[in-house]
């Protein structure tokens, strides 16, 4: 024979997928209106969770579930009515909602790119040479001054001077 | 900025309509982010950016890419008319050449005073070492695009003068 408890221990795994109800348990369920309005109120739960990525299922339907134990074992002894237990219990769902990012509130810290306007007119080719020199140590060859003819050998002044007469 | 602007400016190699199809090929495009992407990478290892610095950075280099970006396509404008105008057995318009003259030079002297204006913009945010930090990794970087550009120019007038009889 089922139990409420045993119910409401069941009901976190059942309602994210990770089992099923037993045969015996969905007879209860199906008989039961305390089991089926907490049954209820976590499937609502995990639902609202599945909609935000930043939301823990397990800590939510967690929550969700001592909150239940608790207004269950507050229920017995006051012999309060559903209605009591079940308003508490969707008031301790909205403090758990409320509580955690909502998805459209979530804010995706943007890649930091450095963009460099002087790549714009290379092609492929041109691109991939200027990758390959990327990782040169910070120390090495910085900032090249203008060179003086002095400083080319003489197959760059043969260049400059070819460059020069076309 | 060596000579940077004068060997294009004499071959005019780069049209607005080569430039664009260059902006819209998706592998130049992939390789251009790759090249960014490992660029900042050195720049927030080398400089070891805090959250704050990064964000700030992230805003100037923005709006500095995009006033350069737009000085790099009036560049290529210019050079393009310079060329029209200066082609060989074609007599030049001696005001539109000295209005063209004027315009690369001015443009020349705004581009260098951005960089001037970036790093000063960042004074606010990084301390010299870290501005010195980043002024050689992006003038390495933008030296290594001249390099590459030179070159094309240059085996580009190579071709040309085989082509002349």
């Amino acid at each position: 024979m089922t139990s409420c408890e045993e119910m409401l221990e069941r009901m976190p795994a059942v309602a994210l997928g990770e089992a099923q109800w037993t045969k015996e348990e969905a007879l209860h369920l199906a008989g039961c209106v305390s089991c089926q309005a907490e049954w209820s109120l976590i499937q609502k739960a995990v639902a609202v969770g599945s909609q935000a990525p930043a939301l823990d299922l397990e800590k939510t339907s967690a929550a969700v579930l001592g909150r239940l134990r608790a207004e269950r074992r507050e229920r017995r002894l006051r012999r309060a009515g559903l209605l009591t237990g079940l308003a508490a219990a969707a008031a301790v769902a909205l403090v758990v909602w409320s509580r955690v990012p909502h998805h459209t509130q979530r804010t995706v810290p943007e890649a930091f790119r450095i963009p460099v306007a002087e790549l714009d007119s290379l092609d492929n080719g041109e691109l991939e040479s200027v990758l390959q020199d990327l990782d040169a140590p910070l120390g090495a060859g910085t900032l090249n001054s203008t060179p003086g003819l002095g400083d080319l050998d003489d197959v760059q002044l043969e260049r400059l001077l070819r460059s020069l007469e076309g | 900025m060596r000579n940077f602007w004068l060997v294009p400016l004499v071959f005019g190699l780069v049209s607005p309509l080569a430039a664009q199809e260059l902006a819209d090929d998706p592998r130049a495009s992939d390789l251009r982010r790759q090249i960014e992407e490992r660029f900042t990478a050195r720049v927030k290892e080398e400089l070891a950016l805090t959250d704050q610095q990064t964000t700030r950075m992230k805003s100037t280099v923005r709006d500095w890419f995009l006033k350069r970006r737009g000085m790099e396509d009036e560049n290529r404008r210019l050079r393009e008319a310079m060329a029209g105008q200066l082609r060989p057995g074609v007599a030049a318009n001696k005001d539109s050449v000295a209005k063209l003259t004027d315009a690369m030079l001015e443009l020349k002297v705004r581009y260098a005073q951005s960089f001037k204006d970036e790093i000063k913009e960042m004074s606010g945010y990084l301390d010299p070492v870290q501005r010195a930090q980043f002024m050689v990794l992006r003038e390495r970087l933008i030296e290594r695009v001249r390099e590459v550009r030179e070159q094309r120019d240059d085996s580009t007038s190579r071709f040309r003068r085989r082509q002349q009889p």
